[in-house]
């Protein structure tokens, strides 16, 4: 030992600006590392997490906002129900979760898939779907600067209801335009399939460019069920088109 | 009728969607696995490793998709499908896993990347629009030119770039708060504007929360004391804050000192910032007292002799410093990687929804991160990790 420290210490000194491993820390700033199964962010029992901790009362000035923006608190016991059911902290942390669309992912599917979304509905007739997409950014969850709130993580049941809305709207024209988008041809292809082939069954390239991952048996028999079990072919083709890219788009 | 049917529709689409994402009937994992669904990509080495831990069987159940991970990472990345053609390159190759990485880098290079990086930091720093988008583009700027993440507190020029969307071009800025000194976003006027409250409590608090994925208390003790019978966590003397006009020494309520000796310790060095976002020569932030709110002075946040510091131990004399001692601060990278890797994976928000990430998950992304500073990096090693991929 006392052989090693002065080593150490013209080791150090001959590296000039390298640290040394094994110098003690000087400041917070050395600090070690975590080990592996502590968290990165605050666990629901962190002292004062709960909402109730930042809210004073008439006597006191002490009142803040549980959030930077004006966005709810949420109860961090509710958020320790969900998160044990998801599982253990490894589990929940490497699995795929659940992101809803962006707003603006939502608008360049839409325009990839040939739907104008500058037509406007007559008065009479259902709002198209750029009419509800540009009308629905509240439900859908858009972004909330001058609150300090940005754009939400995930659906409402609102949005999602929203979501569908703007599909089942946008399936006729998806159908009309399916060949001719650029979006769903093959390599050196110069025009795409058609939505549904001469005797009104699913194609599967189509399917394939809806969902954006290789359309398997499974899809085309959702996609065909669809069909089959509407009050007419148009409009079960559409409801087809709407569901499968719900079903699909519903996370990221 | 149209809405019965819509939302029996949606129903159905939802479970579908249950269903297809997470290994069920639809789209990964049944009697036609997609072409690119393998489980040979090396990963962590589990399963291969005969000493190393058994996997949990719901991770273990996952199988590689690299056309279902094609499809995240393009809406994540670019916001948009990927196409038939990209579908079918990656799904047809013979090596899925180059065909996969190929398509990533070319999405990572895309214009689209940059445009949603600004959103993305808009989001994650609650700004944006209505001149609010300096800080936003500046984090995206550094992420798209491959540039040190830790810029975005040291620049001390071009830090209130301008991005344009039409061109997807970035253009240096100076900010011109007036500061004395400049430290990337912690001197942007745009930041100290909207995040501007009494005593610049919420400046302090947004470089909390946004950089270091937590609230306050940020500090605490290795042993918690007791005062007024109420445990005292903050390894700070519970007499270095201000006890007037208010008591931050108060235990009535809550253990104020618990939070306020760390903040107090930060916020005179954003206090000179007025509600406009410029500097001026004195503490231009107000102190809430009735019946009416005072201008603030340093004797409000700290007793005599305190000093401004970026934890207990590391004292700041002005924000460059305060920047410099940010970046060096290894707890910034664990957040910056903790938040990639809850965006990729689509976590909720990892501060106010508690979507913690254990350290083990993100190690291996945070020892690259600190030897190569570059978040894009990270942000790849994420989207190839096996995890990413794995559905």
């Amino acid at each position: 030992m006392n052989i090693r420290i002065p080593s150490f210490m013209v080791l150090c000194a001959a590296l000039g600006g390298v640290a040394c491993v094994g110098e003690p820390p000087t400041s917070l700033l050395d600090k070690p590392r975590k080990g592996a199964d502590e968290t990165v962010g605050d666990t629901p029992d962190k002292q004062g997490g709960r909402p109730q901790d930042t809210v004073g009362g008439e006597d006191t000035t002490f009142d803040h906002m549980p959030n930077l923006g004006a966005d709810e608190a949420r109860d961090p016991l509710e958020i320790a129900k969900q998160r044990e059911e998801e599982g253990t902290p490894e589990v929940r942390a490497r699995l795929h979760s659940c992101q809803k669309l962006q707003i603006a992912a939502i608008r360049n599917l839409l325009v990839d898939f040939g739907v104008d979304l500058e037509a406007k509905a007559a008065a009479d007739q259902p709002k198209t779907a750029g009419q509800l997409l540009a009308e629905g950014t509240t439900a859908l969850g858009g972004a909330n600067y001058a609150a300090r709130m940005g754009e939400d993580l995930v659906w409402t049941a609102a949005g999602a209801a929203r979501q569908f809305d703007i599909f089942v709207q946008a399936a006729p024209q998806i159908i009309a335009a399916m060949p001719t988008l650029p979006q769903c041809m093959k390599e050196g292809a110069t025009e795409g399939p058609q939505m549904f082939e001469a005797d009104g069954s699913c194609n599967r390239d189509a399917v394939t460019c809806l969902i954006g991952r290789p359309a398997t048996d499974d899809h085309l028999a959702i996609c065909q069920s669809l069909v089959a079990s509407a009050s007419n072919p148009d409009k079960g083709k559409s409801m087809a088109v709407a569901t499968l890219l719900a079903a699909a788009h519903s996370c990221e | 009728m149209r809405a019965k049917m819509i939302t029996l529709l949606s129903v159905t689409a939802l479970m579908a969607a249950c269903s297809g994402e997470h290994g069920g009937q639809l789209g990964n994992g049944s009697s036609d696995t997609p072409s690119g669904g393998d489980d040979t990509l090396g990963g962590d080495g589990r399963g291969s490793d005969p000493t190393s831990t058994p996997e949990d069987p719901a991770l273990a159940a996952r199988v590689v998709d690299f056309n279902e991970a094609l499809r995240t990472a393009s809406l994540k990345l670019t916001r948009r499908l990927p196409t038939l053609a990209q579908i079918g390159r990656v799904a047809e190759a013979g090596d899925p896993q180059a065909a996969y990485e190929a398509e990533l880098d070319q999405m990572l290079q895309s214009p689209a990347f940059s445009q949603r990086m600004v959103k993305l930091w808009r989001d994650a720093m609650r700004m944006g629009g209505d001149g609010l988008d300096s800080a936003p583009v500046l984090a995206a700027q550094l992420m798209v030119e491959n540039r040190p993440f830790t810029e975005l507190f040291t620049a001390t020029t071009g830090n209130c770039p301008t991005y344009d969307a039409e061109t997807h071009t970035f253009a240096a800025a100076d900010c011109a708060s007036g500061a004395p000194v400049q430290a990337g976003v912690l001197t942007d006027p745009a930041v100290m504007r909207q995040f501007y409250g009494n005593m610049a409590f919420r400046r302090v608090r947004w470089v909390q929360e946004v950089f270091f994925c937590s609230k306050f208390p940020a500090e605490v003790a290795d042993e918690p004391v007791e005062i007024d019978g109420k445990d005292y966590t903050s390894p700070w003397a519970f007499e270095s804050i201000a006890s007037a006009p208010i008591d931050f020494q108060d235990t009535e309520s809550v253990v104020c000192a618990n939070c306020h000796t760390s903040i107090n310790h930060l916020a005179p060095l954003f206090g000179n910032f007025d509600a406009d976002g410029m500097w001026q020569a004195g503490v231009s932030v107000l102190t809430p007292i009735a019946p009416q709110a005072v201008p603030t002075e340093l004797s409000h946040w700290l007793q005599p002799g305190e000093t401004t510091q970026w934890r207990k131990g590391n004292p700041v004399a002005d924000l460059a410093e305060l920047g410099q001692a940010i970046a060096g601060d290894p707890a910034l990278g664990e957040c910056m990687v903790a938040r990639m890797w809850n965006w990729a994976l689509s976590k909720e928000d990892i501060v106010t929804d508690l979507a913690t990430v254990p350290y083990g998950v993100l190690e291996p992304h945070v020892v690259q991160f600190d030897a190569e500073g570059d978040l894009k990096a990270t942000l790849r090693s994420i989207m190839v990790s096996r995890d990413f991929v794995s559905f």
